[in-house]
């Protein structure tokens, strides 16, 4: 501000002083209700609108053929292992090459537009673009075998995969989930032979019980270091 | 030996700095970071707006400026948080392959050779992307370890100065008019029948390459072959063959010996089988085994060294006594050695005494005498029982003298074994000799087509011959090469274009007019003969990146062969060879093993005789070196070898194992003749000798002969950096063009003089120290050095030696001298670590040779980016170990011991109570994890760690490198980001794994098994074995059987840490004769 404007007003006549109206005593306390309440806002919003519960859960991104987890897993009946090879053997539980697609779609539906991808796939040699679903960040090493050794079901982490036409993230997959069954397994622990069985239930509908029994049995400790899915 | 020594009052230090406590090294004491802050506090009371000179950090650097940085990335990251995540595909294959688990890594069995010399090799890889080198354990050359050149030769492969594509004339071309070409090329010499062809290759291992080479012969008879090494063995291959008959290849069994006399020789690191060799050595200094003798039988079955060099090499760092004289002085000693051996009624073959009265005659001076004397009372002591061998560089004679040696001492057959150099045509006289002739070819006009299979004569052949202008005048000179002709932009990816610039350049390449890519053996099919005739199948685990061809498929296409591919050709000759019926399941097997059943050639049976005249007579007798008129060695390190790494990040900034320079080679001089030359450490010098100069850093090197000077090879090429960080240039000095062809090891009458500049060397030995074990820094404390060691007579004198003497708590410091620590302890309650898997490492000094191979495997291992010169001289390399080179001793000649270093795995670590945000915490197993996801980089751990075992990212070192080396990386390691704080983690990525195989193994018995496999990538590379890695809580392992040792010590106990790393201090052998 110039040296005019600031100390010098009063050469340049005289003003009416400006009263502030009474409402102004209001100002503090609706500033502090209205303020509150915004923090309250923000913080829940983050809360709300930050977690992978509001951003990650329900990801459903178009893939490049509309396969059908609930045609084939479900209404037929195949076992997921028969495309998800690597699931009992590598972290990664794998997504089939072309070739598993063409053993039955050499005689099935060869005619079909929407397999057109699987059929260019199979002649050239490419690959077939399929969307990531599921991810867990880069320095998070989620090994597949060892839950399912431990007789974690596909369901607890994927959902009802044989009701899903297109496959969407049915869980938030964040730290916090992870370890909320690393810290008590035996909720969604079962027997090896009904890993992949959708819609599984405890015998007498006591899962606890049945997650106890095989945490003993099998001797299961899930990690809760860091360096047990961190390296 | 007495006890003085037993006491740890010696004084160790790292370097000259540090030894005579100058003002440099109080100020780098005094300093809180090696890196010195961009801003000078006290002048601008705390921000200066100035950028710093020294181009330091180039953050923000008022408060204006950092507000507003700091804002600026708030205000991204929570639009980044925005933003949907990116769509990210999953690739399947279309027809997948046999095998391929996606996400388990598959091994191979392999081999690979440098100069000629096998190593058969295991190789990881992941999805066909080889990762990890390792020894394959069945292999005579490796026995599961592996050495610093094997261990990065996966960066050679993804190296980005690598040849894409065909350079004719200088114009790039594609690869099927590249094809073309040659084959025209090829066609047209075929017809000619070799007509005015010189064919030039290194030496060849491979029986298949032999096998084409003399059907080459009788297809084109005009054709010439070439063999040419620059780090040649040309000396041996006379000195055996004067002696022997024909070029022979030692072998020792060092694990019988006991006496051992290194003759200017370093078999423990470059020296033909150094992995072996190391593994054999390791064997005799198991001091467990000895330790259950009577002390006299301990000392008379522990090997003794006995070197004598000019140089300090990694083997003279070992030795128990070390002769140092010039290098050209090694022949007198070695002669004075055989006189005294004849002296004492030790018959040497019949009509070689003359010549050793004669020759061992020479006055030798005082120390000298001494040494050869309680020497040769040692190999009487010893016979059957001592080998004497001598280094490259030595002139023949001595290496006739040596097999004379080890004849006359009953050491050969047993303990060294001959076998006939089939590395070259046994009608081949040797490297200088190939260079000479197809010089004189060159420049005669009789040699008008060069077909060059990968050599690199113009920069490696001594400057004296003028390779380059003979080269020159051929009409068509074809050069298969790794490295680029020619920088330019290269786009292997998209989007790369600008780091994808050759890295280095290829000399000979680029002086010839038709280059083509020539394949990696880690993309070529072949087979390796080792130096005891047996043979491995070298197989591909990757198809050729660049489309290149090996030496073996070019070979098949110029004798106009039907089937050219080398899978064809290698199992072709196999095939033959092996009788057809039943092949295919001995096809598998080979390659399965990695080892062929038959072997290629076996152990020479003939004794020496008398050289024919005039080989021992008639030889200059060079005059000892002076100030005036120094003698220069040129030696090979194991990480550039002849030049040819000299594009690769890992073995640029491994550090050297003596000086401990990165990144560069300096003229190394002793402390006395640096005094007497005027020349102070890291001071530009010109060294001039044989008409030519060269300048480079002057390094003061302990240990150095006098009058001596050494400067290594390998150096001085372009190197345009993909390292962001590494300013492109020549990386150090060529010292070819000062070589000649008469002596292209070393020279006399050299000159060394100051030019007044300075030259800054990245030595990554300044910083780092671990204080508070000097009773001058700590007065009246008992002295705990950081390195340990006693006699193996001390030893049994006082076996608590390396204990340290740690008051209990709460009980009065003892009265008078000298005073013990008191304990310090825990902040925190300390955690049972009684139950499950306990890991711990155990380091026995004993065997640590300090040849860099954990190091470089560590590397490899982790993913850990190289950072360039200028990153490391602020302090900024990224290994995850650190080899500790101590000094011990008189500052001329003082020992050395070696100590690497990596993350302690306390368990009261320091560096997590400092960390603010919980990023380094511990497991259940003992293991003080890094989580990089958490870590905000303050670097309060890496100032809290008293060991300086921490590493930080200060850039973001890898996202800046071409993909291609990407392609390195081991998938099942975090890849570390700007800012994040990283260290050794015990491999914990082969813990989880060893953990879940052995969960998911069928039986008991074989998770048993899996879990005695396990071990880090250090413990797997070391060759002599020093590292034991295991469960702490298993009684029988190893790991525990080491840390029950009472020569197991811990660095630093008095801190009261519970390092799970510990030492085994280290036991040397010494003659008490020449103990003074």
């Amino acid at each position: 501000m110039s040296d005019k404007a600031h100390g010098n007003a009063g050469n340049e006549g005289h003003r009416p002083h400006f009263v502030f109206p009474s409402w102004h005593n209001k100002v503090p306390a609706i500033m502090t209700v209205v303020g509150g309440m915004g923090a309250v806002f923000a913080i829940l919003a983050v809360w709300y609108w930050f977690s992978p519960k509001y951003t990650d859960v329900g990801y459903m991104p178009k893939q490049p053929v509309p396969y059908s987890h609930k045609l084939h897993a479900g209404s037929m009946g195949m076992d997921c292992r028969y495309c998800h090879t690597g699931v009992e053997r590598s972290a990664h539980a794998g997504v089939p090459p072309t070739q598993t697609c063409m053993n039955c779609h050499a005689q099935i539906k060869t005619e079909s537009p929407k397999l057109l991808p699987v059929r260019e796939s199979w002649v050239s040699g490419k690959p077939i673009p399929w969307v990531r679903v599921h991810k867990t960040p880069d320095y998070a090493y989620f090994e597949h075998s060892a839950h399912v050794a431990a007789g974690v079901g596909c369901e607890s982490c994927h959902g009802r995969i044989d009701q899903m036409v297109e496959v969407r993230q049915d869980q938030p997959l964040n730290m916090g989930w992870c370890l909320e069954c690393h810290r008590a397994p035996e909720k969604h622990l079962r027997p090896a032979d009904m890993v992949t069985v959708m819609g599984y239930e405890a015998p007498g509908g006591d899962q606890l019980a049945l997650g106890k029994k095989l945490k003993e049995e099998n001797n299961i400790n899930p990690p809760l270091h860091c360096s047990g899915c961190h390296r | 030996m007495n006890s003085k020594n037993t006491k740890n009052s010696r004084r160790y230090w790292r370097s000259l700095d540090e030894l005579h406590g100058t003002a440099a090294f109080q100020e780098a004491e005094a300093a809180e970071f090696q890196d010195k802050l961009p801003i000078d506090l006290e002048q601008h009371g705390g921000l200066s707006p100035e950028p710093p000179e020294d181009g330091g950090a180039t953050m923000a650097q008022t408060r204006r400026g950092f507000i507003g940085t700091v804002g600026a990335g708030v205000a991204a990251m929570s639009l980044a948080g925005c933003v949907r995540r990116p769509e990210d595909k999953i690739l399947p294959y279309s027809k997948a392959p046999e095998d391929i688990i996606p996400g388990v890594p598959q091994y191979y069995a392999t081999a690979a050779h440098v100069n000629g010399r096998a190593i058969g090799l295991i190789v990881e890889s992941h999805e066909g992307r080889p990762t990890k080198i390792e020894g394959h354990p069945e292999h005579a050359a490796s026995f599961g370890a592996c050495g610093v050149p094997h261990l990065a030769q996966i960066h050679e492969l993804y190296d980005p100065s690598r040849l894409t594509s065909p350079v004719i004339n200088g114009e790039q071309v594609d690869a099927v008019n590249g094809e073309a070409e040659l084959k025209k090329l090829l066609d047209g010499l075929r017809q000619s029948r070799g007509q005015g062809l010189a064919i030039v290759s290194g030496a060849i291992a491979s029986p298949t390459l032999a096998k084409l080479r003399s059907r080459m012969q009788e297809v084109m008879p005009q054709a010439k072959w070439f063999t040419y090494e620059a780090i040649s063995e040309d000396n041996q291959r006379a000195g055996t063959r004067a002696v022997l008959g024909q070029p022979a290849v030692p072998q020792y069994r060092f694990d019988r010996a006991r006496v051992l006399v290194s003759l200017d020789a370093d078999f423990l690191h470059t020296d033909g089988e150094s992995v072996r060799n190391g593994r054999l050595w390791g064997a005799t200094r198991d001091i467990e085994r000895l330790r259950k003798m009577t002390p006299e039988k301990q000392a008379e079955n522990m090997s003794r060294m006995y070197a004598v060099e000019g140089l300090y090499s990694t083997t003279g760092t070992n030795a128990e006594h070390r002769l140092r004289v010039a290098p050209s002085r090694v022949e007198t000693i070695a002669w004075a050695i055989a006189k005294g051996l004849k002296d004492s009624q030790v018959n040497f073959t019949a009509g070689t005494e003359g010549f050793i009265d004669q020759y061992g005659a020479a006055k030798l001076e005082e120390g000298e005498a001494a040494f050869v004397k309680a020497l040769v009372a040692d190999l009487l002591k010893s016979r059957k029982r001592a080998i004497v061998f001598a280094g490259r560089r030595q002139p023949a004679a001595v290496h006739a003298l040596a097999v004379l040696i080890n004849a006359a001492l009953a050491a050969q057959g047993s303990l060294v074994q001959y076998y006939p150099d089939t590395r070259r045509p046994v009608l081949e006289q040797g490297d200088a000799d190939t260079l000479k002739r197809l010089t004189e070819g060159l420049n005669g006009g009789q040699i008008t087509t060069v077909l060059n299979f990968g050599t690199n004569p113009i920069y490696s052949a001594p400057g004296d011959l003028k390779f380059a202008e003979a080269f020159a005048k051929a009409k068509t000179r074809i050069t298969f090469s790794h490295q680029a002709p020619q920088v330019k932009h290269v786009e292997i990816f998209p989007n790369q274009t600008e780091r994808d610039e050759a890295a280095i350049i290829d000399e000979t390449a680029a002086a010839s007019t038709h280059v083509f890519p020539r394949a990696h053996f880690l993309e070529s099919w072949g087979d390796i003969t080792a130096t005891d005739g047996t043979t491995s199948i070298q197989q591909p685990l990757i198809d050729p990146i660049f489309g290149a061809k090996s030496d073996i498929e070019v070979m098949a296409m110029l004798l106009g062969d039907e089937k050219t591919s080398g899978y064809e050709v290698v199992r072709g000759q196999w095939k033959a060879q092996l009788d057809g019926a039943g092949f295919f399941k001995t096809w598998r097997k080979m390659l399965h093993d990695g080892v062929v059943a038959e072997r290629g050639h076996r152990a020479m049976t003939a004794q020496p005789g008398v050289p024919a005249g005039g080989f021992f007579d008639n030889r200059p007798t060079p005059k000892a070196p002076t100030q005036d008129a120094l003698e220069v060695v040129f030696y090979e390190t194991a990480h550039l070898w002849d030049g040819r790494y000299a594009g690769n990040g890992w073995m640029l900034e491994t550090p050297d194992n003596l000086t401990k320079i990165t990144w560069d080679n300096a003229v190394l001089l002793s402390p006395a003749t640096a005094k007497a030359l005027g020349v102070a450490n890291e001071q530009e010098v010109e060294l001039t000798v044989n008409g030519g100069s060269v300048k480079a850093p002057a390094w003061i090197l302990p240990g150095l002969a006098a009058n001596t000077v050494a400067i290594a090879l390998g150096y001085g090429r372009f190197f345009n950096s993909y390292l962001t960080y590494q300013p492109s240039g020549a990386v150090g000095a060529n010292v070819n063009p000062l070589r000649t062809m008469a002596n292209p090891d070393g020279a006399f009458g050299a000159t060394v003089k100051a030019t007044g500049a300075p030259y800054k060397v990245a030595c990554v030995q300044r910083y780092g120290r671990q204080a508070g074990y000097d009773p001058e820094v700590a007065p009246g404390y008992v002295d705990r050095p950081i390195v340990r060691e006693s006699t193996i007579a001390g030893y049994a004198e006082k076996p608590d030696f390396a204990q340290a003497k740690i008051l209990e708590h709460g009980k009065p410091f003892p009265k008078g001298a000298p005073v013990v620590h008191p304990p310090a302890e825990a902040i925190y309650k300390e955690h049972d670590y009684s139950k499950g898997y306990q890991w711990g490492m155990a380091i026995d000094l004993t065997k640590c040779t300090g040849c860099n191979a954990c190091l470089v495997a560590c590397q490899s291992e982790n993913s850990i980016p190289p950072v360039g010169k200028d990153q490391v001289m602020r302090g900024r390399e990224l290994h995850w170990i650190r080899m500790d080179r101590y000094f011990e001793g008189d500052a001329e000649n003082p020992r050395v011991l070696h100590q690497p270093l990596n993350c302690q795995q306390c368990e009261n670590a320091p560096c997590e109570n400092v960390c603010p945000v919980a990023a380094t915490v511990h497991s259940p197993e003992g293991l003080n994890d890094m989580v990089y996801n958490r870590c905000i980089g303050t670097r309060y751990c890496a100032n809290n760690c008293p060991f300086k075992v921490r590493r930080f990212n200060f850039y973001n070192y890898t996202k800046s490198w071409p993909e291609l080396i990407q392609m390195a990386r081991n998938p099942n390691v975090t890849v570390r980001f700007r800012g994040v704080m990283e260290k050794c983690t015990y491999c914990v990525q082969r813990i989880n794994k060893a953990k879940l195989s052995a969960k998911l193994a069928p039986s008991d018995a074989k998770a048993k098994a899996i879990m005695k496999g396990l071990t880090t990538a250090c413990a797997q590379a070391c060759p002599s074995g020093a590292i034991v890695f295991g469960d702490i809580n298993n009684k029988g392992s190893e790991v525990v059987k080491a840390k029950g040792r009472d020569r197991d010590y811990i660095v630093l106990s008095e801190l009261n840490l519970k390092n799970r790393t510990s030492y085994l201090a280290k036991i040397s052998n010494p003659n008490p004769e020449l103990e003074g």
